[in-house]
């Protein structure tokens, strides 16, 4: 019951928003000055909208959002005016110093587009820091930081977290090594990665840490600092040409030293901690690597493989039965992009059959490179006897050290079959019938066209007008019951059946009268027919009771005022003389019918009083 | 994960989807299967979805190897259009390839029927089905009602029993799809994962599971997921083994 009267509260207060037009759309900060590095709140409020707005943030390189949207709504009645706000916020971050303005957000609410206001910050240098950013973004390059050292009034920052990638010349399927390592002055107390950076167009893996990051001094431009490995990842890029690795984020806990500018009024030297925990969002700055192709023209069987492999294949036997199993096995061993790599395809001589191979891979990250081997195992099945050849099998690939294509190659197979001996031996694949025949076959290709995108999770069911149709077609057949119940009633309840019509019967009469104007005859006997007609069928009176002295007697038994029924006698006398006596009275037909319809609007009220 | 989404509204355009579906398109065929895994994994993160889209995903996540997401991806396109027979066979094929199987027993030819039967249309598609038949059942009883014992009025009659027999079986069938839709099905994406008595790691060891095998998750708590497999098997299993078809 409580939760009714609430929602029915809801309701009522949505209503002005419903009526009004242009939303009021606000913009703000909850800090007007903050420091690089800080987070601050950042909230689009909409007053009176009865939808939730969706918000397109503007797209700057000084801030960077931590979290959000968070949404949330309130309703307040003041002065009687019920308002609602419904507010979209973010958790930010800047990362530059300097004047900060966030530009208008896009507002959309119910597919029209609005603009918010813009919002200006100061954005302070971190302290003690001088005027060196927090280093962020891609204009933080560290080649240039260590080519030329900071002079002396621009001191570095106390804490930051670079990107460092262990080469730059890389060609495609050769692997880089990014080490995120934190340099900090103050003292770190925790630290979260939420997620390996956004990389497209490479295949990434993490080098796992043992332990807890291990702390090194290191003199970097001239500052002592405190460094710690945080992550270390192994990039393998999958195409050529200048590459993005987004910048990481982390989260870490640190200490602060107090600051001066803020909370004055709360300071308090003795609780006051003077090694706050602060927490503190950083990036490490985006690297953008360039990534050469494998020297062109490619050989023409080029497998895609760079590192060094070498290729083997052995049979478990020489000498077999038909029909008996031998299994082949051919390995790849080396290193390299093995992850995305696969073995040369087998061709065999006829007469052998070839079943589903076995893959075996063991392949690890050893001094941040791939290692390791890849093995297939095919089991083969001579199905004629004589001596059968299997090809070698060959490895175009790219040597990195080298900077060469080299070809690896397995040795030539033999292998004899004799013919069968008495005894028949049963191949035991463990597939079943229908799996052998499978493997026989091959993965079907990809779909080139007829993509049709949806939104994820999309259901019908789920729609807000599915429903509404389902109902509406419900109250249709409920709609429709109704009104032949109506009707039947009508159908058995005379009195009811001739009020009811009365109106439209009148009407009707009304509308021939004007079309047949010119003859006035006509004209008077329709609207003698109107006129009588409505007032018997309102007032259910026998046909024969219908003449004017017996109607206006009937009239002026019901609460009808009297001058309107004096108005009607004459109206009636007019007509009956017209009728019988043409040319007595002088009043023109469309005067009379405009008279007649007059009356019969006011009787019809009068009546219904 | 919003902010992912707000990074990518950007490419939400038809369009955008389009050319970069191209381009992976392009990259498979020329056989560099990673950078098409990369580029299809793209198109996902707008928030648009397509069967054509989670199939090729599918095919190429099995070129490199990858049982674990072939099969999720392959089943998640199975799901958007269930009487495709390339995803049907390409799914049928990339299992065979899994390293461990079930022991089921062999399911009877009338079981085969009535499952394909049950799984022949989306449950978008039944909801349409069901809104239409609602809307014939409607007009045809509307039209019967004012034309009973008319010219007509029987073959009304005829077509309004029809479609409301067909809603009733419609309706059922909807409410069967969507509870099947709504059982969240889950696919071990780990090349080997111990399936355990209790969401404890120190609770005993049931079973194991391999790359690529799929269950019924059943409960859900910080974790670890309690899944029963088609064999009727259950147990407990780390969430971060498995994805969500």
């Amino acid at each position: 019951m409580g939760n009714r009267l609430i929602f029915g509260l809801i309701l009522v207060g949505m209503i002005p928003g419903l009526l009004m037009g242009q939303p009021d759309i606000h913009a703000s900060v909850d800090a007007r000055r903050i420091y690089v590095g800080d987070t601050f709140t950042y909230k689009v409020e909409v007053k009176n909208s009865d939808s939730t707005p969706t918000i397109h943030l503007p797209a700057s390189r000084k801030l960077s959002v931590v979290s959000g949207p968070m949404q949330s709504t309130s309703f307040s009645i003041m002065n009687g005016v019920q308002s609602s706000t419904r507010s979209v916020s973010y958790t930010m971050v800047a990362l530059e110093p300097g004047e900060l303005t966030i530009p208008p957000s896009e507002v959309v609410i119910r597919n029209k587009r609005y603009q918010s206001n813009a919002v200006q910050l100061e954005v302070l240098p971190q302290p003690g820091s001088g005027t060196k950013a927090a280093p962020g973004g891609s204009r933080n390059d560290r080649q240039l930081q260590q080519t030329q050292p900071q002079s002396k009034s621009v001191p570095a920052p106390e804490i930051m977290l670079r990107a460092e990638p262990n080469r730059t010349d890389i060609v495609v399927g050769e692997p880089v090594t990014i080490t995120y390592k934190l340099y900090t002055q103050v003292r770190v107390y925790n630290y979260g990665i939420d997620k390996l950076p956004d990389a497209v167009g490479f295949w990434s893996e993490e080098i796992p840490l043992t332990g807890q990051p291990q702390l090194k001094a290191e003199i970097v431009d001239g500052v002592n600092y405190q460094s710690a490995v945080l992550k270390k990842v192994v990039y393998y890029p999958t195409r050529p040409g200048e590459l993005t690795i987004e910048p990481l984020r982390v989260n870490l806990e640190v200490q602060s030293k107090r600051r001066r500018s803020r909370n004055t009024f709360f300071s308090d030297p003795f609780f006051d901690d003077v090694f706050s925990h602060e927490k503190k969002v950083l990036f490490s700055n985006s690297l953008k690597l360039k990534v050469s192709d494998v020297p062109r023209p490619t050989p023409p069987n080029y497998s895609g493989a760079v590192g060094k492999f070498r290729l083997s294949a052995r049979l478990d036997t020489n000498t077999i039965h038909v029909n008996d199993a031998v299994g082949l096995h051919v390995t790849l061993e080396g290193t390299g992009n093995f992850k995305t790599l696969n073995l040369p395809d087998i061709t065999l001589p006829d007469g052998i059959d070839m079943f589903k191979p076995e893959k075996e891979e063991k392949v690890r990250l050893v001094n941040e490179v791939y290692q390791g081997y890849k093995r297939m195992t095919y089991l083969l099945v001579p199905r004629a006897a004589g001596e059968m050849v299997i090809p070698a099998f060959t490895l175009v690939y790219y040597d990195s050290d080298a900077k060469k294509y080299r070809t690896a190659e397995t040795k030539r197979l033999t292998l004899q079959v004799k013919p069968l001996s008495g005894e028949q031996p049963l191949i035991t694949s463990g597939y079943s019938r229908e799996e052998v025949a499978l493997m026989n076959q091959d993965l079907r290709f990809i779909k080139l066209q007829g993509a049709k995108f949806v939104p994820m999770g999309y259901r019908v069911l789920n729609q807000w007008w599915y429903h509404t149709t389902m109902m509406m077609g419900l109250v249709a057949m409920l709609g429709v019951v109704l009104y032949t119940r109506r009707q039947e009633k009508i159908g058995s309840d005379k009195a009811l059946g001739r009020r009811l019509r009365a109106h439209n019967r009148a009407q009707t009469l009304l509308k021939s009268a004007r079309k047949v104007v010119m003859d006035e005859k006509q004209v008077y006997a329709l609207l003698s027919q109107a006129v009588v007609g409505y007032i018997g069928d309102r007032l259910n009176l026998p046909e024969k009771a219908l003449d004017t002295d017996a109607l206006i007697h009937e009239l002026t038994q019901r609460k009808i005022s009297e001058q309107l029924v004096s108005e009607v006698r004459a109206l009636l006398i007019r007509l009956d003389m017209g009728r019988f006596a043409p040319g007595a009275d002088s009043a023109e037909p469309p005067e009379l019918i405009q008279n007649a319809r007059q009356i019969l609007t006011r009787l019809s009220r009068e009546l219904k009083e | 994960m919003l902010v992912t989404a707000l990074l990518f509204t950007a490419i939400t355009s038809g369009a955008d989807l389009q050319r970069l579906m191209d381009d992976a398109d392009a990259a498979y065929t020329s056989g560099n299967f990673p950078e098409a895994v990369n580029l299809y994994s793209q198109i996902l993160k707008s928030g648009y979805t397509s069967a054509v889209l989670e199939y090729n995903l599918g095919n190429a996540y099995f070129k490199i190897d990858e049982i674990g997401p072939a099969i999720l991806h392959l089943e998640r396109a199975r799901r958007l259009v269930p009487r495709d027979e390339d995803i049907s066979f390409n799914l049928d094929y990339v299992k065979v390839y899994r390293k461990g199987q079930l022991d089921l027993p062999e399911k009877s030819a009338l079981v085969k029927t009535f499952e394909s039967l049950r799984n022949y249309f989306t449950l978008n598609e039944l909801a349409w089905t069901l809104l239409i038949l609602w809307l014939a059942v409607v007009t045809t009883s509307i039209l019967y009602w004012f034309r009973r014992g008319g010219r007509g009025s029987k073959a009304l009659l005829y077509v309004f029993l029809t479609s409301s027999l067909l809603f009733i079986l419609t309706a059922g069938w909807t409410v069967d799809r969507y509870r099947l839709d709504s059982r969240e099905q889950i696919v071990v994406m780990t090349d080997e994962v111990q399936i355990h008595s209790a969401p404890v790691e120190t609770s005993k060891v049931l079973f194991i599971l391999r790359e690529g095998m799929e269950g019924t998750v059943r409960e859900r708590t910080d974790g670890w997921c309690e899944i029963k497999l088609a064999d009727g098997k259950t147990g407990w299993i780390p969430t971060h083994a498995i994805a969500s078809i």
